[in-house]
């Protein structure tokens, strides 16, 4: 009796969905996230005649085979890479893209992570960290006694120090853009890794064509669309529901197969 | 066995294979670009002395090519076809499959590949070659046409019409090959390409709901016709064995 096992298949398959739809809801309100949405795949059929297979001495021959299909796979989660609503926070320090671009963060251990979360605060040393301390690359180091930040639309940081009316140039934001967004590992924290099928990242100054530019006070929202995710959801309830039934009648058909005598 | 008995089966056996086929369209029903797979059954006549018999065979399955709901996902690169025809990818070998699903993504060397690999094909049946720069910042008109955010046009994407489409093999993930003696597809007049939408499954959940039914009761039946030859078998026996 395959049907028990293909419906098996797609009960597992809309558990990965709503694990999805889940984690998209969940993270409705975390900046710079990108929802995602779970790809399916048909499993592969199981020829149980072939097409074309000669049926008379004439040379007649098939014309359909009986494929029989063996259900259902999840083949991945997509990410959505579509910009998310800016929402204005006034802080001086919150950066937003506004383009294809990433920031690209200095892990502790040394190597680089890649995120859309411009909610940055200073270190103790005055250095431009994320929420989790991790530094921002370049390097930008806020002096002393800076009574005001500003960071233009091309990435350039600038610092009023003092009362000096003249600002001083601390150094200029740097964005990566990838061939394959799609590609890039989630790794939580909100950020992400380069991977081969992402590609090497490609650095270049905000306002350079296709990378985007900075909005200093404003922050990314999450790009889930919460009517969506809640539609999905109950079309993933059902279709769950569905499979179980194919299930049932699969069992109930083998308690009639026991009634033969 | 008699022949009530061999005619049940032949029964139970097609309705074993169309339940198997049904839950594989119910566990497909949110598989995007999915095609249903329906059974096709024939009777054999026999004759047997004076009476003639018809038993059950399942003599292949078709694909039902009705068209799924467009359904918007924003995606830039996701595209569905409103119309008739099928969208062409290269597989290993140099082999061509044929799909209408058309969640895509863009791979390192600027290729438009399906999310399992496989490069989708241009009008001239060659891989669709995308600048390194542009990722996902294009536009696709609905003939097809790819191009950049300033209108330069980079590439096209191929959609084919195939005659007799319900035969073709499906191959899982989504991919159909021609069968062998079909005719070359042609390339579509009037392709139909809508850019952000994806093409859902065409399952009519309803209608596998009510097969589902329908092949249980069936089979019921056919195990009670069986059961209702062996008690005649039975009664025969017992009357024809008595020696009063």
């Amino acid at each position: 009796m395959k049907a028990l096992g293909i419906a098996a298949t797609g009960m597992l398959a809309q558990q990965t969905n709503v694990d999805v739809i889940a984690n998209n809801i969940a993270n409705a309100n975390t900046t710079g996230f990108k929802s995602g949405r779970a790809a399916f795949q048909d499993l592969i059929y199981q020829s149980m005649h072939n097409a074309g297979a000669l049926t008379s001495e004439e040379g007649t021959a098939r014309p359909v085979g009986t494929d029989v299909g063996l259900g259902v796979q999840a083949a991945g989660v997509i990410r959505h890479n579509i910009q998310g609503g800016l929402i204005q926070t006034e802080n001086q320090l919150d950066l937003a893209i506004e383009g294809r671009g990433y920031f690209v963060v200095n892990r502790p251990d040394g190597s680089l992570a890649y995120t859309r979360d411009g909610n940055f605060q200073l270190s103790a040393e005055g250095q431009l960290v994320t929420l989790n301390g991790y530094e921002v690359e370049p390097a930008i180091v806020v002096p002393q006694l800076t009574k005001s930040i500003e960071i233009n639309q091309e990435g350039v940081v600038m610092a009023f120090v003092e009362n000096d009316p003249v600002p001083v140039e601390l150094g200029q934001m740097t964005f990566a853009t990838f061939l394959n967004d799609a590609g890039l590992k989630p790794v939580g924290d909100n950020l992400l890794e380069a991977t081969t099928a992402s590609g090497e990242p490609v650095e270049a100054t905000p306002g350079t064509p296709g990378v985007g530019i900075t909005r200093q006070g404003y922050l990314e929202n999450s790009n889930v669309n919460i009517i969506q995710q809640i539609t999905d959801l109950i079309s993933a309830q059902r279709a769950y529901e569905m499979n179980s039934k194919a299930i049932e009648t699969a069992d109930q058909i083998m308690t009639t197969t026991n009634q033969i005598k | 066995m008699s022949n009530i008995s061999n005619v049940s089966l032949s029964q139970a056996t097609a309705l074993e294979r169309s339940l198997s086929m049904t839950a594989h369209n119910i566990a497909n029903a949110n598989t995007a670009g999915y095609k249903a797979i329906q059974p096709l059954f024939e009777s054999i006549d026999h004759e047997v002395g004076a009476e003639n018999v018809s038993f059950v065979l399942d003599r292949g399955s078709y694909l039902d090519l009705n068209k799924g709901a467009l359904m918007p996902t924003g995606n830039p690169l996701d595209i569905a076809l409103a119309g008739d025809g099928w969208l062409s990818f290269q597989f290993d070998g140099g082999e061509v499959g044929y799909s209408r699903h058309g969640r895509l993504v863009v791979d390192v060397d600027g290729r438009l590949k399906t999310t399992g690999g496989r490069p989708l094909l241009d009008a001239g049946g060659g891989p669709v070659q995308l600048p390194d720069d542009v990722g996902q910042d294009v536009t696709i008109t609905s003939g097809g046409t790819i191009t950049d955010a300033n209108g330069a046009i980079l590439g096209n994407i191929g959609v084919l019409t195939i005659e007799q489409g319900a035969r073709m093999l499906p191959l899982g993930g989504g991919m159909y090959q021609l069968p062998e003696d079909a005719a070359a597809p042609q390339q579509s007049a009037n392709p139909q390409v809508k850019q952000g939408f994806v093409e859902s499954s065409n399952v009519e959940a309803v209608l596998e709901m009510t097969r589902l039914i329908d092949i249980q009761r069936a089979y019921e039946n056919s195990v009670k016709l069986m059961n209702e030859d062996d008690g005649l078998t039975k009664t025969a026996i017992q009357r024809l064995g008595r020696t009063e």
